[in-house]
C-alpha cells in the first residue's frame, strides 16, 4: 500500500469529481486542516484539541511510515484539488493481527454527499487486500454516522457509557464488519 | 522548508539538466538504491552496512519530519528521473546552534561534474534561514578529490582526529574542515 496508489474515481451526488487515493507526504497541510476544523466545530472524535504545525508534520510522519509498511491502509478523498476527507484502518497486534481499527473524516463542506460512503466501500476492499477480516470502530451514540454504518453493513457488539461530550454523557458505539476473504 | 520544494535547475558540465529541490516521500527507493550504491562501493563515508527498505522509511520519516520543522536543511540533486546526489546540514544542539556539520555525496557516474559544488552553494545559501553561521564537515584524509573541492569551496582544515576510522583493513584519519559563512 504505497502512497502513489490511485483507486479510483466516482461524482459525488452534487456532482464533484472525487479521486480515491493512497496518502501522499503532501496531504500534511490538508490533514492539519482537516483535523482543526473537526475539533473547531466539536465533532464527534477522540480528540479535542486543535494541533500545531509541528505536532502534525510528528503525526504525518509516523502515518506515512505505517502507510509505507501496511501496517496502516488509507484512502484519501480528493475533490477540487483538495483532500476533503480521510479514513483509514491501523491494524492490531498479537492474536488481533487479523482486526484494524478504522477512522474517517469528512470535511464539513463536503458532507452528505456519499464520500465518506465510497471512501469506507474502498477502504474495505484495501484493508481486505492487506490481510484485514474485521474492522473495528466506535461511534458516538448521537451521531448521524451510526445509521451510514448501519446502512454499510456495521453491526454493534458492545457500548460503553460515559463519554463526556458537551454538556452531558453520550454512549461509545462499538461496531464491527467483516472484509475480505 | 516544505518537501519537494525546487530550488533551482542547471547544466552540469557534461550537460545533464539537474534539478535541486527538497526531498520527498517518493524518492524514498531511489534513496535505498542511492546509499546502497554508496556502500557497495566502498565509498569513503561513514555507513558502510546496507540499509533495509523499512531502515530507510524510518531514515526519510525522521530527515522529512526535520525539514519540514526547519530543524535541518536538506537537497537532492535530481538528474535523468532519478536521485543521483544527497546532502544535508545539521545544526548541532544547545550553545552550538549555529553550527551545523555537512553530510554530502553523489552517485557513482555523477561525479566530477560539479553536482555537488552547487549543491553545497544552494546549502550555503539556504544556511541563514536556519541562523547557520558556520558550516563543518569530516572527511576521510585519503579523499583527495574530496579535500580538493572542499578547499576550493572555502573550507579549511581545523582538526584532524587520528586512525578514526576503519577502511578497507587499515585506519585513515578524520579530517575536519570548516567554513564561517559570511552572514
Amino acid at each position: 500500500m504505497t502512497q502513489r496508489s490511485l483507486f479510483r474515481t466516482f461524482s459525488s451526488r452534487d456532482g464533484a469529481h472525487v479521486v480515491l487515493r493512497g496518502l501522499r507526504w503532501g496531504d500534511l497541510d490538508d490533514m492539519l486542516e482537516l483535523h482543526n476544523e473537526l475539533i473547531e466545530e466539536e465533532t464527534m472524535i477522540g480528540g479535542d484539541k486543535p494541533m500545531t504545525r509541528d505536532q502534525q508534520v510528528d503525526r504525518h510522519a509516523k502515518m506515512m511510515k505505517e502507510a509505507e509498511t501496511g501496517q496502516t491502509v488509507c484512502v484519501i478523498a480528493e475533490a477540487d484539488g483538495k483532500l476533503v476527507g480521510m479514513t483509514n484502518a491501523r491494524k492490531r497486534g498479537g492474536r488481533l493481527r487479523h482486526t484494524a481499527g478504522l477512522g474517517v473524516f469528512v470535511r464539513r463542506a463536503y458532507r452528505d454527499q456519499g464520500i465518506g460512503s465510497e471512501m469506507m466501500k474502498e477502504l474495505g476492499i484495501q484493508a481486505g487486500k492487506a490481510g484485514v477480516e474485521v474492522l473495528l470502530l466506535e461511534v458516538y451514540s448521537i451521531s448521524p454516522a451510526v445509521e451510514l454504518y448501519r446502512r454499510l453493513g456495521y453491526t454493534e457488539y458492545g457500548r460503553l457509557p460515559g463519554i463526556k461530550y458537551r454538556d452531558g454523557y453520550i454512549d461509545a458505539v462499538s461496531i464491527y464488519k467483516r472484509v475480505g476473504g | 522548508m516544505r518537501s519537494g520544494t525546487l530550488l533551482r535547475q542547471f547544466k552540469a558540465g557534461d550537460g545533464t539538466e539537474v534539478k535541486l529541490r527538497t526531498p520527498r516521500w517518493e524518492d524514498l527507493d531511489d534513496l535505498l538504491d542511492f546509499i546502497n550504491g554508496l556502500v557497495d562501493e566502498e565509498a569513503m563515508i561513514a555507513v558502510n552496512q546496507k540499509h533495509t527498505r523499512e531502515s530507510e522509511t524510518d531514515w526519510l520519516a525522521r530527515s522529512l519530519t526535520n525539514l519540514e520543522k526547519d530543524k535541518h536543511i536538506a537537497i537532492v540533486a535530481e538528474a535523468d528521473g532519478r536521485v543521483v546526489g544527497s546532502c544535508e546540514l545539521n545544526p548541532r544542539p544547545g550553545r552550538m546552534s549555529h553550527v551545523a556539520s555537512l553530510g554530502i555525496s553523489v552517485k557513482d557516474g555523477y561525479r566530477e561534474k560539479g553536482i555537488g559544488q552547487e549543491m553545497m552553494r544552494e546549502l550555503e545559501k539556504q544556511a541563514p534561514k536556519l541562523g547557520l553561521e558556520s558550516i563543518y564537515l569530516e572527511v576521510f584524509s585519503t579523499n583527495d578529490r574530496a579535500i580538493h573541492v572542499y578547499r576550493k569551496m572555502g573550507y579549511v582544515e581545523t582538526g584532524r582526529i587520528p586512525a578514526c576510522i576503519k577502511y578497507r583493513g587499515g585506519y585513515v584519519d578524520s579530517v575536519i574542515m570548516t567554513k564561517h559563512l559570511v552572514v
